[in-house]
């Protein structure tokens, strides 16, 4: 099977601070990826390399055996809503309809096949009751699953995305978890957050990154990384565990 | 009463309704962007780097408001390429700020050194909606077309830049070409507004209607909607109250913007209910 997304040797400053060494990943079509590690280990810088929107000092990136910026169309990004504007005044639905940029026509409106396909995503996240309602009436799980079904609305191939639990509740953390362990029946997915708890529950593969990345194929973090990793004893979760399960390391 | 007396008698008060109402609609599609894009300052660069264009054309004896056109699409174009180029950093601040100074003491310049009978510079500065001609009601409503066009053919692409511009690059969207013809609709309707309110008060025009219109709605179309309504009732409202009181009609009109827009956000709007 060969890789969708493949990091080589990829090397990424910013004003003069290294923020990325030597990075090597494959993806696989089959995959769920959580990445680790404490914030500005750069977590978000990686995923912004795979998508093009930053250029890597050194090494090498392919996307479906492209570069990054062509690929990118085939990739469903899922950003951090805590950086966008809440009091926008959009809807559900126009804000899914977003992901069906650059396939829909490129004059006037969205056409039937467009709502279509957006109607059937927001089935698949469970907010089609949702559809008509302004985005500023949501919660922040309602809204992280408007944010992936309008990813989803592009049909990508790969799922990227940032800190889905973010600023949500628990329990709704839980849920979009769900949702995700769903989609990776038919998607790969690779998600990136600070939460190594979360993370835990339905991937496959773990990556822990702090300005080098260490990938865990088979063998779970040990707590001599965690510590590595975030500077502190951490709590720490066995992965391919259920959470309610666990013993604390 | 004695307004709408007046308005059958008067041609002059038929056009400035005319313009009002016209100038309104363009307020109401670009303001609601400028708004929700938070580029009033762009707008403000642009409204006061017309004065030079103005000016530059009063100096040559052609016409002012084509003058403004030229000028206002080349500060828009300017602003467009150093915000593209410098994605929001500090120097656009500084580019907008020096159009802004430059075009209008350029366009002071030109003015003071036209011979002849000078021009009345308050009539530029703070509008004039009484002068307005059949022909500049023409003109407003050609550059109100444009406007609607625009709009109506790229409204999926400006409303994701407006939204997420990082997602609307990811999916193909040209977003410098967008955000140039964003900044040259309001360029067009700046334009529109100068013979309404004046190069001074644009802003108020362009932002407060808009603005207000947000406070009660869930979507784009339905704020342009709003917005442009209330900028019919503003300056129908504006113009009636300076033609009773005998006030210069652009300023009444800005003021009776601002006040609507503080009483509105002081009243029980949508965006306090909005987490129930």
């Amino acid at each position: 099977m060969s890789a969708v997304i493949t990091l080589r040797d990829v090397c990424f400053s910013y004003d003069g601070q290294l923020i990325l060494q030597d990075i090597n990943l494959s993806l696989y079509p089959e995959d769920f990826l959580g990445i680790v590690g404490a914030n500005g280990g750069g977590k978000s810088t990686m995923l912004k390399l795979i998508l093009g929107l930053l250029t890597p000092d050194s090494g090498h990136i392919e996307v479906f055996g492209l570069p990054p910026q062509q690929a990118r169309t085939r990739l469903g990004y899922v950003p951090q809503f805590a950086t966008f504007d809440s009091n926008f005044p959009i809807t559900v639905q126009d804000t899914v309809l977003q992901g069906r940029l650059g396939k829909t026509r490129s004059l006037l409106g969205y056409n039937r096949q467009d709502r279509a396909i957006a109607e059937q995503v927001m089935r698949e996240t469970d907010i089609l009751a949702l559809k008509k309602h302004p985005m500023t009436a949501l919660s922040g799980g309602q809204r992280q699953r408007v944010l992936i079904a309008r990813a989803l609305a592009c049909e990508p191939e790969v799922l990227l995305l940032d800190e889905p639990t973010a600023n949500i509740d628990p329990n709704h953390g839980d849920n979009i978890f769900e949702l995700l362990h769903r989609l990776h029946e038919r998607i790969a997915i690779v998600l990136i957050s600070h939460d190594v708890g979360f993370v835990s529950r339905s991937v496959t593969r773990v990556a822990c990154l702090n300005r080098t990345l260490v990938c865990h194929a088979t063998t779970p973090v040990d707590s001599e990384q965690i510590k590595h990793l975030y500077s502190t004893p951490m709590n720490m979760v066995q992965h391919g565990s259920r959470l309610d399960d666990k013993d604390n390391g | 009463m004695s307004f709408f007396s007046a308005l059958l008698e008067h041609q002059f008060l038929q056009h400035a309704l005319l313009g009002g109402l016209l100038a309104s609609i363009g307020c109401g599609i670009v303001g609601s962007f400028v708004v929700v894009r938070r580029i009033g300052y762009m707008a403000g660069g642009i409204a006061h780097a017309i004065l030079g264009g103005m000016g530059l054309a009063y100096f040559l004896g052609k016409s002012p408001i084509s003058g403004a056109l030229i000028s206002a699409l080349c500060a828009a174009m300017i602003i467009s390429k150093v915000s593209n180029k410098h994605n929001g950093r500090q120097d656009e601040d500084t580019i907008i700020s020096a159009l802004w100074a430059v075009g209008m003491s350029a366009g002071i310049l030109f003015i003071a050194k036209t011979p002849g009978y000078n021009v009345d510079l308050m009539s530029y500065l703070f509008g004039n909606v009484l002068m307005i001609s059949a022909q500049d009601l023409i003109n407003i409503a050609i550059l109100d077309g444009a406007v609607l066009l625009f709009t109506v053919l790229f409204f999926k692409q400006l409303l994701a830049l407006c939204y997420d511009v990082e997602f609307a690059t990811l999916r193909g969207v040209h977003v410098n070409s967008i955000n140039t013809l964003l900044l040259c609709m309001v360029a067009v309707t700046v334009v529109i507004l100068i013979q309404i309110v004046g190069i001074i008060l644009v802003i108020a025009m362009l932002t407060l209607p808009a603005a207000t219109a947000r406070l009660y709605v869930a979507t784009m179309p339905s704020m342009m909607l709003l917005a442009s309504v209330l900028g019919i009732l503003i300056t129908c409202s504006g113009l009636g109250i300076s033609y009773c009181y005998d006030l210069p009609t652009g300023a009444t009109t800005a003021l009776i913007a601002g006040l609507v827009y503080l009483a509105a956000t002081s009243l029980p709007h949508r965006h306090l209910s909005a987490n129930n």
